[in-house]
């Protein structure tokens, strides 16, 4: 009794995320290894809003307080607690305090997302971006 | 036993016959049996339209339930936000849906797979705060229909599994909005609501013709009414309706709970007014769209305690006829559902500082305790709810509620914040919050058994992590409810003393189910943990963040 749409639905499988979702799991620590040349996987999908090109550099200091307070606030509004814990706690998500990340993965991983985490590349600026880097970067020397 | 198999089929199909022939008008549409379900099915989400999530069976009853054993096991094949959905079964065919908007049909005895149907979905998707799960689905007129990720509305052959009709009803892409909840079939239409309570964008509930999707009506949440929404604050108000209601056949009104305004917290004149009609009931004419009656259970809601979510249970007790509808602040409001009148008004929780009390006569909330810009804010119960949207379950053979609560308390950080709408509609929480223990003790969860009239409790099971599964109660006396850490349990109905429990492996988000198939009765429970909500668990417990994700149907039935 299989009919059209089990064939149609084969045939889309690559391109439904939830495949790719599942399967990012057991990718993740090669990920993790192969940062520096991480693909932009789902960006030229089909149908996706058109991303912003991915900036090799940020537009100013990381390590500038003003930048990395404007970081704060945006994490608050846009990674929330559902999602990471205060100020970069445990939760569901990995906790991004106390830990070292490549400045890059960081942009990426934000940008692009990692089901169910949103890529954030269409809904926020390039700087934006780079000011949550900032944000979650002066966590990594946080002890609690 | 496939000469039973088949005979069976045989008597299911001359009932239909018969269903048909005696009654001309609806039951050609598939109607009546939405109105008068068969014992032996579980046709929609809260398996009737007065949302009781009662199963009128009883061959596995309190003396044999200790003999479940699986029947069969699916897997949907997708876990990213676990299970969350709750399966329907007709004529011995059950049908569900995964994350993905992957959709299954299914044989109710043996589990092989008849049918599938893989959403292909717009990579927006992976753009969208919720996702990737869904709720469920809604069968009749010979159709499968559910909302998808990507906005848009489908209709499959329930026989084939192949698409009559898909019509995209959202601008998924411009408003960051979805369909995750599972819709209501009534009469000649299918209703849906809308995420959007976190977004700053008008959340609409949406009622489809079955034939062939085209739009019958739209109901805005967000009331054009600038005293209820001062300056421009109701275009970015957020609202929605993102479960599933309820209906009142005799009445002919559909009862469907509002989710919170955007932003989730007001600094300060954020969206001056009440703003209607979020975080209210409302009473609607399924045919029309046209509104009866309203209550808004949290006059501008400063909480997120969105009235959009659970069941609206449709009760009749002492010649009144009742709605019962809890949100999220953890009160449950009792209706008149002819004219929306308070009859009650009870608290499900036994730790809240949101406000002192709510006055069981009128609904008027008194001693309004809101989280404020400044300094952070001390609140009970936390954003999550004194529950979530899972659902409980009614029997009318105890006349108890089952239902579930969670104590734990939230310091919530107000931030003022600039909606953003393009391109995309950004989130628009207006602040943050961190999940606390009560001042009292140690956050804990409960699964009660309660009057839903008085709140009055009959008996009450604790669990260290708050549940968030829904509630399934059967004729044989039975209560099943699976807990966060993956194990599932049969409780007395009478007493809540745990007759059997079966680990599945992985937490419980979604809901059980029973039917029968050939004369044989099933549970089916969905097990698979994830949720936003679960996000918010780890700075309590932070082993909760290791809990293992899982998505699987686990089928019993008895040895």
């Amino acid at each position: 009794m299989r009919g059209e749409s089990t064939r149609s639905s084969h045939a889309a499988r690559s391109r439904v995320p939830g495949a790719l979702g599942a399967r990012a799991v057991i990718v993740l620590p090669l990920a993790l290894l192969l940062v520096t040349s991480m693909p932009a996987p789902r960006a030229a999908a089909q149908g996706m809003r058109q991303p912003p090109p991915l900036p090799t550099e940020p537009p100013f200091s990381l390590s500038d307080p003003t930048v990395v307070d404007a970081g704060l606030h945006l994490f608050r509004q846009t990674c929330t607690g559902y999602c990471h814990g205060a100020e970069g706690r445990i939760s569901r998500a990995p906790a991004l305090r106390g830990r070292e990340f490549e400045t890059r993965y960081l942009y990426q991983r934000i940008a692009y997302g990692f089901p169910p985490m949103p890529a954030f590349q269409t809904l926020l600026t390039p700087e934006d971006i780079w000011k949550l880097v900032a944000y979650i970067k002066s966590l990594q020397h946080s002890k609690d | 036993m496939t000469s039973k198999r088949t005979w069976g089929g045989v008597v299911s199909i001359l009932l239909v016959l018969l269903l048909l022939g005696l009654t001309p008008a609806g039951a050609q549409n598939g109607v009546t049996r939405l109105q008068n379900v068969d014992a032996n099915d579980w046709p929609m989400y809260h398996r009737t339209y007065d949302a009781h999530r009662f199963s009128p069976l009883g061959q596995i009853n309190k003396s044999n339930v200790k003999d479940l054993a699986v029947a069969w096991v699916h897997q949907p094949g997708a876990v990213v936000q676990g299970l969350e959905s709750t399966p329907v079964v007709v004529d011995g065919v059950l049908y569900y849906i995964g994350s993905y908007n992957r959709v299954f049909a299914l044989d109710g005895a043996t589990g092989r797979e008849i049918w599938h149907y893989f959403a292909k979905l717009d990579p927006v998707v992976n753009t969208l705060f919720f996702q990737p799960y869904n709720r469920g689905v809604a069968v009749g007129h010979g159709k499968v229909i559910f909302g998808t990720l990507d906005g848009r509305v489908v209709a499959l052959d329930m026989k084939t599994g192949k698409e009559v009709w898909a019509v995209t009803v959202l601008d998924t892409k411009k408003c960051s909005c979805n369909f995750t909840g599972a819709p209501l079939i009534i009469k000649d239409k299918v209703i849906l609501g809308q995420t959007s309570g976190e977004l700053p964008i008008q959340g609409k509930i949406w009622a489809l013709k079955v034939a062939n999707g085209e739009k019958a009506w739209e109901f805005n949440t967000i009331k054009n009414d600038p005293k209820s929404w001062g300056g421009n604050s109701g275009k970015f108000g957020g609202g929605g309706g993102w479960m599933t209601g309820s209906y009142d056949p005799a009445m002919n009104l559909v009862y469907w709970g509002t989710a919170n305004p955007a932003p989730d917290y007001d600094w300060g004149e954020a969206r001056p007014g009440d703003n209607l009609y979020t975080s209210s009931v409302l009473a609607l004419n399924p045919d029309t769209g046209d509104l009866k009656w309203y209550h808004q259970e949290i006059p501008h809601d400063d909480w997120d305690y969105d009235a959009g979510l659970g069941e609206s249970l449709v009760l009749d007790r002492d010649g009144k006829k009742l709605l019962v509808h809890q949100n999220k602040s953890g009160f449950v409001f009792v209706y008149d559902r002819a004219n929306g009148k308070i009859q009650n008004v009870w608290p499900m929780n036994h730790v809240y500082n949101w406000v002192q009390r709510i006055d069981p006569k009128t609904g008027e909330l008194i001693g309004r305790n809101p989280p404020r810009l400044g300094k952070p804010a001390f609140i009970c119960p936390w954003i999550a709810g004194g529950r979530s949207w899972n659902s409980g379950s009614y029997s009318p053979k105890t006349g108890l509620w089952y239902n579930t609560a969670m104590e734990v308390c939230e310091e919530v950080t107000v931030e003022k914040q600039t909606p953003v709408t393009e391109p995309a509609a950004g989130l628009f929480f207006g602040g943050d919050q961190v999940a606390k223990h009560s001042s009292g003790g140690e956050a804990y969860g409960h699964l009660d058994a309660r009057d839903p009239v008085t709140g009055e409790r009959k008996w009450s099971v604790n669990f260290k992590y708050p549940p968030i599964g829904s509630v399934l109660s059967t004729a044989g006396g039975l209560v099943v409810h699976g807990d966060v850490e993956g194990v599932v349990r049969a409780y007395d109905a009478d007493s809540g003393e745990e007759l059997w429990h079966f680990r599945t492996g992985s937490g419980h988000r979604g809901g059980p189910i029973s039917y029968s198939v050939n004369g044989k009765q099933y549970i089916a429970v969905p097990s698979g943990l994830g949720s936003l909500v679960l996000g918010l668990y780890p700075a309590l417990w932070p082993e909760v963040a290791d809990f293992p994700p899982g998505g699987a149907l686990f089928v019993f039935t008895l040895k």
